[in-house]
């Protein structure tokens, strides 16, 4: 295995064990969490299956997060524009990585302190958890541009996949800085789209010669 | 000093100064509270004892994983599976040294906190504090995977890379709650987790790379 296998993989595999997680398998067995109090009193109906599920969730997640970060990464060593954006990207990719971490790791805490102090859970889910994702989507998005600014002019993968990657990253910075209640609909597609154009990188990164 | 020596020192200093400060010290000097709210009335009691506990305790703690990053930067290459493993070790490693200067940080907002700030304290104290329960789950699949990479790479002594994969797969059972509540097995994993860096840190300085 080389880091290229890893990445490929990581990227491939990632966004589907995720979009099957967190959008069927979590809302299934755990609950939507519509507000922090029905967010911490879902997670407690079973600790040990919520612990299981959050450890497995934040696996996936840092996974799929890692993949991009090792991609961006293998660009950076190249000349000109292709290695300032890809070194930016690594960069983004690393702190999204990171606050992913946080974010999803204080679920952790939640189920800790819902233990006896379900107000104090209801904080840490408030502020750590859905904070802290807030800050983490806006980056990603950026982090996707950037990456697939590289990719498009790089022109060694696909061309209609690398624009297609900066263009579903052009989307999901405009969900976040467009004032508008697009609806459910409008963001389970483009969650969708980013799946699919992370899988495709992924697997004309497999394929690549490089 | 180059980066293996930096790197050893701060994986065999870091974690022994970690215990110092982070319980002993912290304990005699600032105490632990129950809840959130205990725990900020007892950091405003003697706000500079506060300050200096807080930045030499997260100094330390933020130190360990400085050196698991440095070391397994040092090891990161795509070409081989135990550098593609050190990479994502590296990674994680970051990413835990950006979260746990958020979670000792935070803490800086609480102290000299008064009045109708003290709510917003104890939610940040809140907050901050469930950030490190994150930082010990992804520094067990760290270690475990940068065990891994050490263990086919073959040029630390297999003692370390053993331990760091035993140490991570302990604290793993332990975070999911597989054998129940048990403190003696909560300290093991714990322990078990900081000697496995000042063994790695002791390996490593010793290795002839």
């Amino acid at each position: 295995m080389n880091s290229k296998t890893l990445t490929s993989w990581l990227l491939m595999v990632g966004p589907i064990l995720m979009f099957a997680l967190f959008a069927l398998i979590w809302p299934a067995i755990i609950g939507e969490g519509e507000t922090a109090a029905s967010d911490v009193a879902e997670l407690m109906d079973n600790p040990q299956l919520s612990l299981i599920m959050v450890a497995l969730g934040s696996l996936i997640f840092v996974g799929t997060i890692s993949g991009l970060a090792l991609l961006a990464w293998s660009k950076a060593p190249e000349s000109g524009a292709v290695g300032a954006l890809g070194s930016l990207s690594s960069v983004v990719f690393v702190g999204v990585a990171a606050v992913g971490i946080a974010a999803m790791g204080s679920s952790f805490g939640i189920i800790e302190e819902g233990a006896d102090n379900a107000a104090g859970a209801e904080i840490i889910s408030q502020v750590a958890g859905w904070g802290l994702f807030s800050g983490l989507f806006w980056f990603w998005s950026i982090g996707n541009i950037l990456l697939g600014a590289t990719l498009v002019v790089e022109k060694k993968l696909n061309n209609i996949v690398s624009w297609l990657f900066l263009l579903v990253g052009v989307l999901m910075a405009l969900t976040q800085i467009v004032d508008a209640d697009l609806g459910d609909i409008v963001e389970i597609v483009i969650w969708i789209s980013m799946t699919v154009v992370t899988i495709a990188v992924g697997y004309f990164t497999l394929k690549s010669d490089s | 000093m180059n980066s293996k020596t930096l790197s050893s020192w701060l994986l065999m200093v870091g974690p022994i100064m970690f215990v110092l400060v982070g319980f002993i010290l912290w304990e005699i000097l600032i105490g632990e509270g129950e809840t959130a709210k205990e725990s900020v009335a007892l950091l405003n009691e003697n706000t500079t004892i506060s300050s200096l506990v807080l930045a030499l305790g997260s100094i330390s703690f933020i130190s360990v994983f400085v050196g698991y990053a440095l070391f397994a930067w040092g090891r990161a290459e795509g070409s081989t599976t135990s550098g593609t493993l050190a990479s994502v070790a590296s990674l994680i490693f970051v990413g835990i040294i950006a979260l746990t200067m958020a979670a000792t940080g935070s803490t800086w907002m609480i102290l000299g906190s008064e009045g109708s700030d003290l709510i917003e304290a104890e939610w940040i104290y809140a907050a901050g504090d469930s950030l490190f329960p994150a930082a010990f789950w992804f520094w067990s699949l760290g270690n475990i995977i940068l065990g891994a990479a050490l263990f086919i790479e073959k040029k630390i002594n297999p003692i370390a890379s053993v331990l760091l994969i035993v140490a991570g797969a302990v604290q793993v059972i332990m975070m999911l709650d597989l054998l129940g509540d048990v403190e003696i097995l909560w300290m093991i994993g714990f322990f078990g987790t900081l000697i496995a860096a000042i063994v790695l840190g002791f390996f490593n300085l010793k290795s002839e790379e």
